[in-house]
């Protein structure tokens, strides 16, 4: 199963999109003259307008992961603008230009309260929007003329070359859906599309480490919406009549069908959908009744056939996790990272408070997990939090990171002279920015990238990508930093997908992500856990060495020799308080230690 | 007369509503218990009714017990078609991610819907009458005898919807189930099992929406389950996803404030007040209207 996933993504390579594009589009222009008939080309330019449709959504769906039902309305208002513009004698670019700007603005406009919600309830939105556009668009009579529909629409112009034949419609066509290709490849190519894949996979993660989901998602949604708006110029001018019968659910729901069919995020496929689901009627000529059944089980049949096939990957990639040597990824480790912990005393006078937490609370219900919490952390610090399970750590962290939002207190970051508090506004990406970075309990990698990938995320915390990236031609900014980053902290290979990667991997991946984002102070949850003792101690020789490099580490951690092996400092906690804060060898962290875990810290004394 | 149009506008709500409550149950116990969107509830609903329309049709003698038997072939269909689209899209999806099990659920609702078109029939069936009587005047306002018989079918199915998830050894699992299934799988609850019973009273709850559906209305088409079925999703959330009071209590709301909408602004525009409460509800306030209960 695994060699057929491979083989098929070789066939489909992405890296070689530019190439078929051009065969693809010299074959296809060069197509007409070999005297495809007048049925044959409105066939080909309906396929066209699927597939810039299919690929708009992907980028909705496909590549920022957000579901949306409610599509074709974005395509009924580019239709609907371009016949009222037509109508009023406006040319066709500038209608097209006015028509698409104006779906995108919609996009956006609808995209901003919506988009804060999650998952599931998005699409529901989504499908509430599409059919609020179209009940809208059947009743509004003084514009939209209601159910009869708009006709006589003007055909498309450009100055005094007018479209009539099917054979200009079919290269107009043929433009619209190069500019979906070509739009699609540069978006996935480009930082933003990885900003976009990685708040696909996980928004939290993405967002730890600086991505901003609710700009990256609108941008998302608005370049979808201009695509769709597009293709509703197109069909509008060629079709030279709307209605809202042609902006149904149903219309929504063939979209989503090519984006699935096609998969997640790739190119090629998607287009092959869209031709696929197109002919699929002319194929079962006779039988139109049956054309929506079909679509209802091909959509269920390739849900289902894509969720046992993930599922057999994951068997497979079990099997070869378990293969992963670490040795192999241990003899990396550089020699001065063999540091012994006098080297971090002798830092830790370095003067300079970084964070400063007064009196953090906050509950869930009538829990308390964390109650007037108060420490300091200086720079080039390492501090361990040790505690039982529920004793507040990870809370005290995504308070901390901006996951959560205390009840009472106040973090102050000091960065230079200037200490300013964190207010509530600033969420986890904002947190990033300002050198707040965490890392989860539960490794969380983004999946669809590579381990450079990852890395690649992280670097553009601190410097986001502008929004017209995608249309320079522009090499990736200092991979081979990056790469020297991830070969320092060990990750075995550069080009792992995330979700083929051990746990190891993902950790180390974690890690050098973290890492990449230049924060300064990491917030380290759990590191050590789940690692075989080789790890921890190669986990144990990384954080030394990022800290001899000067920055500031929070580590939780229940293995308290581990600790010891990096911290000068522990803080103790115990049912949402600090019970104590200090050098191990102090009396009272000692003391707090042996509550915990019923042992003490017996190695210092 | 302005008060018996409210009365009248009122009252025509709470009879919509409690139907829309009925769905928003299906839709609310199937989340709550399996954590999925099983978006074909409303098409359910269009399966019950012609069941019910196929029994009528197959004892055309019995005038007498028609309601009973519209009930029975409603149950007996919608449970059947629920638990085979359970088995062959849902069960296959359950640790999938949630979108994936949304888009089956579509396609479960948009197979259904066009196997109706297809081999039962396209048109707009006029359904038996199955309720004896005639309307009632008081005061002003009408009052057609199916709204005594939709408002206490729904408070009677609610209450034993609330009777079995907290008396029965049934009602016991589910709530397991849904806390965490790993764990109640482990304490030797069938998750699987767990997943077909959500179902089946998931059917019933829609069998018995779709034969209100059509007392209500008078006829049945197969795509008589979408906008219900949108309907109901909207009262759900509205009522705070996964709690069965909150969901009747969001299909009242949702059916009074169409019905007013639908006397004091305009009929065209009733059905945009689902969604845009839809969207309002779940941008504003995605956990719901009623407070949060603390545990």
């Amino acid at each position: 199963m695994r060699t057929l996933l491979d083989a098929s993504s070789r066939v489909w390579g992405e890296q070689h999109v530019a190439r078929t594009g051009a065969v693809l589009a010299g074959l296809l222009c060069a197509a007409p003259m070999l005297g495809l008939d007048q049925y044959a080309l409105h066939l080909c330019a309906l396929v066209f307008v699927y597939a810039a449709l299919g690929l708009g959504l992907n980028v909705v769906i496909g590549l920022a992961g957000l579901l949306d039902l409610g599509y074709v309305g974005f395509y009924a208002v580019g239709a609907y603008g371009y016949a009222l513009l037509a109508r009023m004698g406006v040319s066709f670019l500038p209608a097209l230009i006015i028509a698409a700007t104006v779906a995108c603005s919609i996009g956006v406009v609808l995209g901003w309260p919506t988009i804060r919600t999650r998952g599931d309830y998005l699409a529901l939105v989504t499908l509430g929007f599409g059919e609020m556009i179209r009940i809208v668009v059947r009743n509004w009579y003084s514009v939209t003329n209601g159910p009869q529909g708009l006709m006589n629409i003007p055909p498309p112009s450009l100055s005094s070359f007018r479209i009539e034949r099917p054979l200009g419609f079919y290269y107009l066509g043929l433009a619209l859906a190069a500019l979906a290709v070509t739009v699609f490849w540069r978006l996935k190519q480009s930082s933003v599309g990885r900003c976009l894949a990685a708040i696909g996979d996980d928004e939290d993660a993405a967002a730890a480490c600086g991505v901003a989901p609710v700009k990256w998602k609108l941008y998302a949604f608005a370049i979808g919406a201009g695509l769709a708006g597009m293709a509703g110029v197109f069909f509008a001018s060629w079709q030279r009549f709307v209605s809202p019968e042609s902006f149904t659910l149903n219309e929504s729901i063939l979209i989503v069908c090519i984006v699935v069919l096609g998969g997640m995020g790739k190119t090629w496929p998607t287009v092959a959908a869209a031709a696929f689901l197109v002919l699929l009627p002319e194929a079962l000529r006779g039988l139109e009744n049956y054309r929506a059944l079909v679509l209802g089980c091909l959509l269920i049949g390739v849900v289902l056939g894509q969720t046992r096939l993930a599922r057999d990957a994951s068997v497979d990639e079990g099997k070869d996790s378990e293969g992963l040597s670490i040795e192999e990824s241990l003899t990396e480790s550089s020699e001065s990272a063999e540091s012994s912990v006098q080297d971090t005393t002798a830092v830790i006078q370095a003067p300079g408070v970084l964070i400063r937490v007064a009196n953090l609370a906050k509950s869930f219900g009538g829990v308390k997990a964390l109650e007037d919490v108060s420490f300091e952390v200086r720079r080039t610090e390492v501090v361990g939090i040790i505690g039982s399970n529920g004793a507040g750590k990870t809370t005290l962290f995504s308070c901390l990171s901006g996951a959560m939002f205390s009840d009472r207190g106040s973090v102050m970051l000091c960065d230079g002279e200037s200490t300013r508090p964190l207010v509530r506004s600033q969420g986890p990406d904002v947190r990033a920015h300002l050198g707040l970075v965490r890392t989860f309990q539960q490794p969380r990698v983004f999946r669809s990238l590579t381990t450079l990938g990852n890395i690649q995320v992280g670097a553009l915390c601190g410097a986001p990508p502008p929004i017209w990236e995608p249309l320079l031609r522009r090499k990736d900014q200092s991979p081979e930093q990056l790469r020297e980053l991830a070969l320092a902290v060990g990750c075995p290979s550069l080009d792992t997908l995330g979700f083929e990667m051990g746990f190891l991997e993902q950790k180390l991946t974690e890690l050098a992500r973290a890492l990449a984002t230049g924060s300064k102070l990491l917030l380290l949850d759990e590191p050590a856990a789940g690692l075989a003792p080789e790890s921890r101690h190669r986990m144990a020789r990384l954080i030394r060495k990022m800290n001899d490099e000067g920055l500031t580490l929070l580590v939780i951690e229940h293995d308290v020799d581990f600790l010891l092996s990096i911290c000068t400092r522990f803080l103790v906690m115990q049912e949402g308080h600090l019970i104590a804060d200090g050098a191990p060898q102090q009396e009272a962290v000692q003391r707090a230690v042996r509550d915990t875990y019923g042992y003490g810290v017996t190695h210092v004394a | 007369m302005t008060v018996s149009i409210l009365l009248q506008q009122l009252l025509n709500g709470l009879t919509l509503g409690c139907i829309y409550g009925l769905i928003a149950l299906g839709y609310t116990l199937i989340f709550g218990v399996m954590r999925l969107i099983f978006f074909a509830q409303g098409d359910l609903c269009m399966i019950g009714a012609f069941g019910a329309f196929g029994a009528i049709s197959l004892f055309p003698n019995g005038r007498a017990f028609a309601l009973p038997i519209a009930l029975a072939g409603a149950t007996a269909a919608a449970v059947a078609v629920g638990v085979l689209s359970q088995r062959v899209a849902m069960r296959p999806l359950r640790s999938a991610p949630r979108t994936k099990q949304l888009i089956a659920s579509i396609g479960v609702s948009i197979v259904l819907q066009n196997a109706v078109l297809v081999w039962v029939s396209s048109q707009t069936l006029v359904f038996p009458t199955v309720l004896p009587g005639a309307n009632w005047l008081i005061d002003g306002v009408t009052v057609n005898p199916s709204t005594p018989f939709i408002v206490v079918g729904a408070a009677i199915l609610m209450t034993a919807l609330e009777w079995t998830l907290r008396r029965t050894r049934l009602g016991l699992h589910l709530r397991a189930v849904s806390e965490s299934p790993e764990t109640a799988e482990l304490d030797g609850i069938s998750v699987d099992g767990a997943m077909t019973w959500t179902f089946i009273i998931g059917s019933i709850l829609a069998a018995c929406a779709g034969v209100m559906l059509c007392i209500h209305d008078g006829v049945a088409k197969y795509d008589m389950g979408f906008l219900p079925g949108i309907k109901g999703f909207t009262a759900a959330i509205v009522g705070g996803f996964g709690r069965p009071s909150g969901a009747m209590l969001g299909g009242i709301l949702l059916g009074i404030a169409e019905g007013l909408a639908a006397g004091y602004i305009s009929s065209i525009y009733k059905d945009l007040i689902a969604f845009v409460l839809l969207v309002v509800v779940l941008v504003a306030r995605p956990e719901g209207l009623l407070p949060r209960v603390s545990q």
